[in-house]
């Protein structure tokens, strides 16, 4: 059994212990938004938040995460269902096409508007290293620059 | 949060949550009651029902609170027919759109695309163009059976009333009544055959960007795509098919420790080995611990080299058939000229790599076969389920998830199939087949591997007075086992755009076969045409020192509609300003899937370092329903059609595939990707195709840049084969 907090609430998972984090959470705990699109730490489309860093959960074994702070995409929203400012972005730039990979998207973008409140486009193609196969990449970068806006003026 | 997801019948809550006013999520009621239509095609009377499951497969429901769900009967691929479909529906029915709720098909013959003979099928842009009346005629159906309730009610003439906003109302007496509560006795009146349609200039969503229906879904992680299915004892399967193409599994030998835990079965196909498991992750780890062994002869042999060489030859070669169409006689014309040029272009197979990569759930029992599936092909994939199962067609159900992408590798029923395979191996439990991405790389139906030489004279003013092309390749339909008469236009249509006034064309096929699975990648034969035929008139107009945009206007002199799409994309690329001498600019044109395209691309080259600087795109697909969504498109096609032109390439050793994932099958970056401006133009026309139209002028509109900024011209893709690196 590995223990953990997983988007505020405790879990425990009965999984081996090098099973990765994404599979954990898809097929034990059934939280099926953080997706499975290369397995090899590539496409970011597994992203999570642990302990608030981004992390591609396909290549963390359950055992990293025991202790720690989870967060899913499924989590993001505030406890009253408000959106993070980023989905509220997302929406607003209208950024998702087919959708499969913007929940590591919006992950990878979260944490980095925690580290940077003010990303430029030099700073933003630097840490937006997932690959979006529909090609949303002018409007992330959009989103990105308006979530910083809305965080800002929320804050 | 609960980490329980409930499913109780046979569709997903995909829907299941929506914006309100105030910026929260919160769960929508599931519509009950009123009224239900559900024909393309509408006689008699329509089906009323108060049960929140019944007719599933109707367009239309109405509730009694007013909340209207429409169906989108095509795949949402990312293209955004959830919500420019039901958005057709809704301008006709005079719905309020914020009330209403969007369901993905099932399968299901009543959703069948008027211009695919009925088929219900997501391909070749044809969504809009196909479902268009048919759906504006469901709408204006259901608005006038709406209108007559009222009349009934009221006693006053039909034509006494109006509708809008999911009301009728009597302008006389100011009386309204909601859809909500029209909707039981609306359902009871006759449907009417030739309803009236809305004017266009009275369209108040169509025309108009509305926020998508699906996005709030997709930035929440609640979007239901073909592995996030979650059914009571469900099991996850994956699987290892043989690497090298046709080869058949010969033996599977566990290893001595015995299997790792959590497997439930091995399940053993004729062309490989699935696992069923308590996880994805549990089944793979399964397959990794047995050892496969394949029957591979004859098809090891093959390589790139000698596919290439194989395309070499048929080119050289007697064999090239005439594609109809030809225009002239540009056999002859070339044949007589003493100055002909001959400029010969290649273009690898690429693969899809949706990034969802192929993924269905499906139980099977003795009594029915449930299917939930990312599919591009809803309706051939459940026929293929009743085939493999033995059961009738009415006990096998198939519904559409969301699609993580298709691009054109969810047409395919391989998916479909082995799940199917391996839930009849189940014991009735459901399972959900997940590929892994290498399988995925490595067992594509891939854009055909093309080989082309164009010969090409001119006139003494300098245009183009014949051009003859010959296209070397694998052909889709004698692959798929069903040759066609004439050459394949899967392969050689458009090879020279027959919007040009050029007085002698002739297109040919010279067909090649191998064994790599072929198949239809985004915009198909414009993929691999529009940069074979678009570089080489950007060729020819170097050849004579003209200017490669002035060039294509006076060759579509007849075509007002193209040289307005060409004349945009150049004012608003500054064509002809002035750049740094490392800067240089392309044009391109396509003409495909009833639209027109122009991109101009704006590069710099320093050294050997490309940096794509900016693309501008121009776009006429008659009249742009959303337009926003068709700007995503453009900005999606463009960005693939870069990715493809740039990264793209399969090769080919001892018969399989030697790329497996995204560190050797590159696709591009957000740090790569240009800044992209898209502008739509409504020329009036019928209404075209959105979602393959913005790729076939990237490749050579970037190539064509390449050689204003360097004098290097590029024949031969994917461009980084040429030497030089992309930028970050």
């Amino acid at each position: 059994m590995i223990r953990f907090t997983l988007n505020r609430s405790e879990v425990s998972v009965d999984a081996p212990e090098d099973m990765p984090l994404l599979w954990a959470l898809r097929d034990r705990l059934n939280l099926t938004g953080t997706k499975f699109g290369c397995g090899v730490s590539q496409c970011g489309a597994c992203t999570v938040h642990v302990d608030g860093k981004a992390i591609r959960s396909c290549v963390l074994p359950l055992s990293a995460v025991a202790g720690k702070n989870v967060t899913t995409i499924e989590g993001l929203a505030g406890e009253d269902n408000s959106l993070h400012p980023v989905q509220a972005a997302w929406l607003e730039v209208q950024v998702p096409q087919c959708g499969y990979c913007q929940s590591g998207m919006i992950m990878a973008a979260a944490e980095l508007l925690e580290r940077n409140p003010d990303p430029d486009d030099a700073d933003i193609a630097e840490a937006m290293t997932n690959i979006c196969r529909c090609g949303t990449y002018t409007r992330i970068r959009k989103a990105i620059t308006r979530a910083a806006e809305l965080k800002r003026r929320s804050a | 949060m609960s980490a329980d997801k409930k499913h109780t019948d046979g569709y997903t809550l995909l829907t299941g949550v929506e914006l309100s006013r105030r910026g929260f999520l919160r769960s929508a009621g599931v519509a009950t009651g009123g009224l239900l239509l559900g024909v393309l095609v509408p006689t008699g009377r329509a089906a009323a029902s108060d049960g929140e499951n019944a007719e599933l497969n109707a367009y239309i429901q109405i509730a009694t609170d007013g909340e209207i769900s429409i169906v989108v009967p095509g795949a949402e691929l990312g293209q955004g027919v959830y919500t420019t479909l039901p958005k057709i529906v809704a301008e006709e029915l005079e719905a309020d759109w914020d009330r209403v709720v969007v369901r993905l098909a099932t399968a299901d013959k009543r959703f069948g695309n008027p211009r695919k003979k009925m088929r219900q099928s997501t391909g070749g842009s044809d969504a809009i163009m196909g479902y268009f009346d048919a759906l504006r005629k469901t709408g204006a159906a259901a608005r006038e059976m709406l209108v007559s309730a009222a009349a009934d009610r009221w006693q006053v003439p039909a034509d006494s009333l109006t509708a809008s906003n999911s009301q009728v109302q009597h302008g006389p007496t100011g009386r309204a009544l909601s859809y909500g509560e029209l909707a039981a006795a609306a359902a009871a009146m006759p449907v009417p055959e030739n309803p009236t349609l809305k004017s266009t200039e009275d369209f108040k969503l169509l025309g108009k960007s509305v926020p998508r229906k699906d996005l709030l879904a997709k930035v929440t992680g609640q979007a239901e795509f073909g592995a996030d299915i979650r059914l009571p004892d469900q099991l996850y399967a994956s699987i290892r098919t043989s690497p090298v193409f046709g080869g058949r599994l010969k033996a599977v030998k566990q290893p001595a420790a015995g299997l790792p835990s959590g497997v439930f079965k091995v399940i053993e196909l004729e062309n490989g080995v699935a696992v069923a498991a308590a996880s994805v992750w549990e089944a793979d780890r399964a397959l990794k611990a047995l050892e496969l062994e394949f029957e591979s002869e004859p098809n090891e042999s093959w390589s790139s080299a000698n596919i290439s060489a194989t395309l070499k030859s048929a080119l050289d070669g007697e064999t090239a058939r005439p594609f109809p169409g030809a225009k002239g006689d540009a056999a002859s014309a070339i044949d007589q000229s003493t100055d002909v040029m001959t400029m010969d272009y290649a273009l690898p197979f690429l693969a899809h790599v949706c990034m969802e990569p192929m993924a269905a759930t499906v139980q099977v029992t003795d009594k029915q076969c449930r299917i939930w599936a990312p599919h591009q092909q809803q309706g051939a994939a459940r026929a293929l389920a009743a085939e493999l199962t033995g059961l009738p067609l009415e006990q096998v159900s198939l519904q559409g998830t969301f699609c993580g992408g298709g691009f054109g590798r969810k047409w395919e029923l391989d998916f479909v199939r082995q799940a199917v395979q391996i839930a009849q191996q189940t014991e009735g439990r459901p399972v959900t087949l997940v590929w892994s991405r290498e399988e995925d790389v490595q067992h594509d139906f891939y854009r055909p591997v093309v080989a082309a030489r164009s010969r090409a004279t001119l006139d003494p003013s300098g245009k183009p007075a014949a051009i003859r092309t010959r296209i070397a390749g694998p052909s889709v339909m004698t692959f798929q086992r069903r040759p066609l008469r004439i050459p394949d236009p899967i392969l050689v249509s458009g090879a020279i755009n027959s919007l040009y006034g050029i007085p002698n064309t002739l297109i040919e096929l010279a067909e090649i076969q191998t064994h790599v699975p072929v198949g239809f990648w985004r915009s198909v034969s414009l993929s691999h045409n529009g940069f074979i035929g678009e570089s080489l008139i950007d060729e020819l107009a170097h050849r004579v020192g003209q200017d490669p945009l002035r060039y294509r206007l006076d060759l579509l002199a007849d075509n007002a509609r193209a040289r307005a799409v060409l004349e945009k994309a150049a004012a608003e690329a500054g064509w002809g300003g002035q750049l740094k001498p490392t800067e240089g600019m392309g044009i391109a044109f396509s003409s495909g899937f009833g639209s027109f395209n122009a991109q101009v691309i704006k590069v710099s080259v320093e050294g050997d370092r490309l940096n794509v600087d900016r693309v501008t795109c121009v776009h006429d697909c008659g009249f742009a329903l959303d337009p926003d969504t068709v700007r995503a498109q453009m900005e999606g096609g463009v960005t693939d059609g870069l990715s493809a032109a740039l990264f793209g390439k399969i090769t080919i050793a001892d018969g399989r595939v030697e790329q497996s994932n995204f560190h050797d099958y590159r696709f591009i970056r957000l740090s790569e990707a240009p800044d992209i401006d898209v502008h739509l133009i409504s020329s009036g026309e019928p209404v075209g195709g959105v979602g393959e139209a913005g790729v076939p002028a990237v490749a050579p509109a970037l190539a064509n840049a390449i050689y204003a900024a360097t004098g290097r011209r590029i024949r031969q893709l994917p461009i980084v084969d040429s030497g030089l690196t992309v930028a970050a």
